[in-house]
């Protein structure tokens, strides 16, 4: 009998642990909201947050975009094609980047850049016990290092994703005037007026979140790392599954929350 | 005066410090011995109030630690980390000027360099030193650094957890000597956790010695010689 319910009992025990983890990091990331105002104290880690947040994911999000759009609007093209559809290039190519592809591709690159590098950064401060320093000297670890991390989080990733989907656009824009013959003002008139107000409030509610998701899990991942260089690995590696993981999973939500029926 | 009273803390199934009561005077020197996995760090991580004890009191000037209290007692505590827990993107006088830059006192840029050179200087370092970062120093170094940052402001209350481990015969003997003098100028209550019988006679008043998660001896420096502890006689020996 006992032997005959033990998947029922691991399940049970990975669905508690789950539910647990859930937990924590929501309480984790309402405390670091909770401190914001009190991040002014700290405009340097403020400034430097979002300079390693924001200014330099520009780069790797731009030419991801680029790229993406580029390869959509060929996708697109030759799979219209099968079914006389070709001259559909500009709306879906609009309305699959800035609804879809601009703020996935922008939160998984955020996801792997940035909540690695953060993850490794505070975990390696609480292995060499600076955030134990931090506190002896009288200074609130979540308000120094996490509050001014997730408020960056939530600033600059729709930023990112909002140049991310102007850059995607632009690469589908290049593709099909250089190279599917499709004329210029005409393509990116087409594409404007079929994209809707809402189309860019989800893109840019979509960053939002996954800014959040992103930061978030790396900054608790980050403080509650285990002992020396495993447990700094460790937490890199949680983080960055979990986040990659939530963004998708947000991405589902919140499409089913804009557009379901 | 630090106070405990009745400490007990387990992890897991592990007892790791069981019963411990101490009473430790204002200006006194206490050095904290034992075997590795004794408790040490454990017992001065709960007195800072970085682990919660399972049981007990800590009372700080005979006020239980409230949350109040503590954040007075940290106000007034300069702690020297086993690796001296340096800032890696702050430069070393930014390290030093912490507290000052960014605890209630909020000091000015200016002046808060100008202590943190003064707090180098007490602990033999040059201030040129001062803008470079953490990465850029020798272990000594960084340990003098930790000192500096751990006595600006005048602490009431000092810890060293280790302050030898890593460094060689010669700079471990004058971080020793630096340590007592600083205790000695700043009529600091310090506590220093160490297995190096040589730097307790330079840095301690008293000794405690913990074993199996128990006080095991707790007397003073002098007495040490005289006490009829097999365990003690031998560190003694070492």
């Amino acid at each position: 009998m006992t032997r005959a319910l033990l998947p029922l009992t691991l399940l049970g025990r990975a669905a508690l642990g789950m539910l647990r983890r859930i937990g924590s990091v929501t309480l984790f990331f309402l405390s670091a909201v909770i401190r914001f105002p009190a991040t002014l104290r700290y405009p340097r880690e403020l400034g430097r947050a979002f300079l390693q947040i924001g200014w330099l994911s520009l780069p790797v999000v731009g030419l991801t975009a680029v790229f993406t759009g580029a390869a959509l609007a060929l996708q697109i093209y030759a799979g219209g094609s099968r079914i006389s559809a070709e001259a559909v290039v500009p709306q879906i190519v609009a309305i699959g980047i800035v609804r879809e592809l601009g703020p996935v591709m922008v939160g998984l690159m955020i996801a792997a850049r940035v909540t690695s590098s953060i993850a490794a950064e505070l975990a390696t401060m609480k292995v060499s016990e600076q955030v134990d320093a931090l506190t002896t000297l009288s200074t609130d670890p979540m308000t120094y290092l996490t509050a001014p991390r997730v408020l960056a989080g939530l600033v600059t990733v729709p930023i990112l994703v909002a140049l991310g989907d102007i850059l995607g656009l632009f690469g589908g824009f290049m593709v099909a005037t250089q190279g599917l013959g499709f004329n210029g003002p005409s393509y990116v008139t087409t594409s404007w007026n079929f994209l809707d107000p809402v189309d860019i409030v989800l893109s840019l509610t979509k960053g939002a979140v996954f800014g959040g998701i992103a930061v978030t899990l790396a900054c608790h991942a980050g403080l509650n790392a285990g002992r020396g260089a495993q447990g700094v690995g460790t937490a890199t590696k949680s983080a960055v599954q979990a986040a990659a993981i939530l963004v998708l999973a947000a991405n589902v939500a919140l499409t089913g929350l804009f557009f379901g029926q | 005066m630090i106070e405990l009273r009745h400490i007990s803390k387990s992890f897991g199934t592990k007892q790791v410090l069981d019963d411990i009561s101490l009473t430790l005077e204002s200006g006194t020197s206490l050095a904290i011995l034992g075997r590795s996995g004794t408790g040490k760090s454990v017992l001065t991580r709960i007195i800072l109030g970085l682990i919660a004890p399972d049981a007990g009191d800590i009372l700080i000037d005979g006020q239980p630690m409230t949350r109040k209290v503590r954040r007075g007692f940290l106000e007034q505590t300069g702690v020297l980390f086993q690796a001296s827990a340096l800032f890696d993107s702050l430069t070393v006088w930014e390290n030093v000027a912490f507290r000052l830059r960014n605890g209630r006192a909020r000091v000015g840029r200016a002046e808060a360099r100008a202590r943190a050179e003064e707090a180098l200087g007490r602990v033999g370092l040059e201030p040129r030193v001062a803008d470079l970062f953490p990465a850029d120093l020798s272990g000594g170094m960084q340990k003098r650094v930790g000192l500096a940052r751990a006595i600006i402001g005048t602490p009431k209350y000092l810890f060293f957890d280790e302050p030898n481990s890593g460094l060689d015969p010669v700079t471990s003997t004058d971080i020793d000597a630096l340590i007592r003098e600083l205790v000695t100028d700043l009529g600091a209550t310090a506590i220093t956790i160490t297995h190096d019988m040589a730097s307790i006679r330079t840095i301690a008043d008293e000794v405690l010695l913990l074993d199996a998660a128990r006080a095991r001896w707790h007397g003073r420096v002098s007495d040490l010689a005289s006490a009829d502890d097999p365990l003690l006689a031998r560190f003694l020996a070492l």
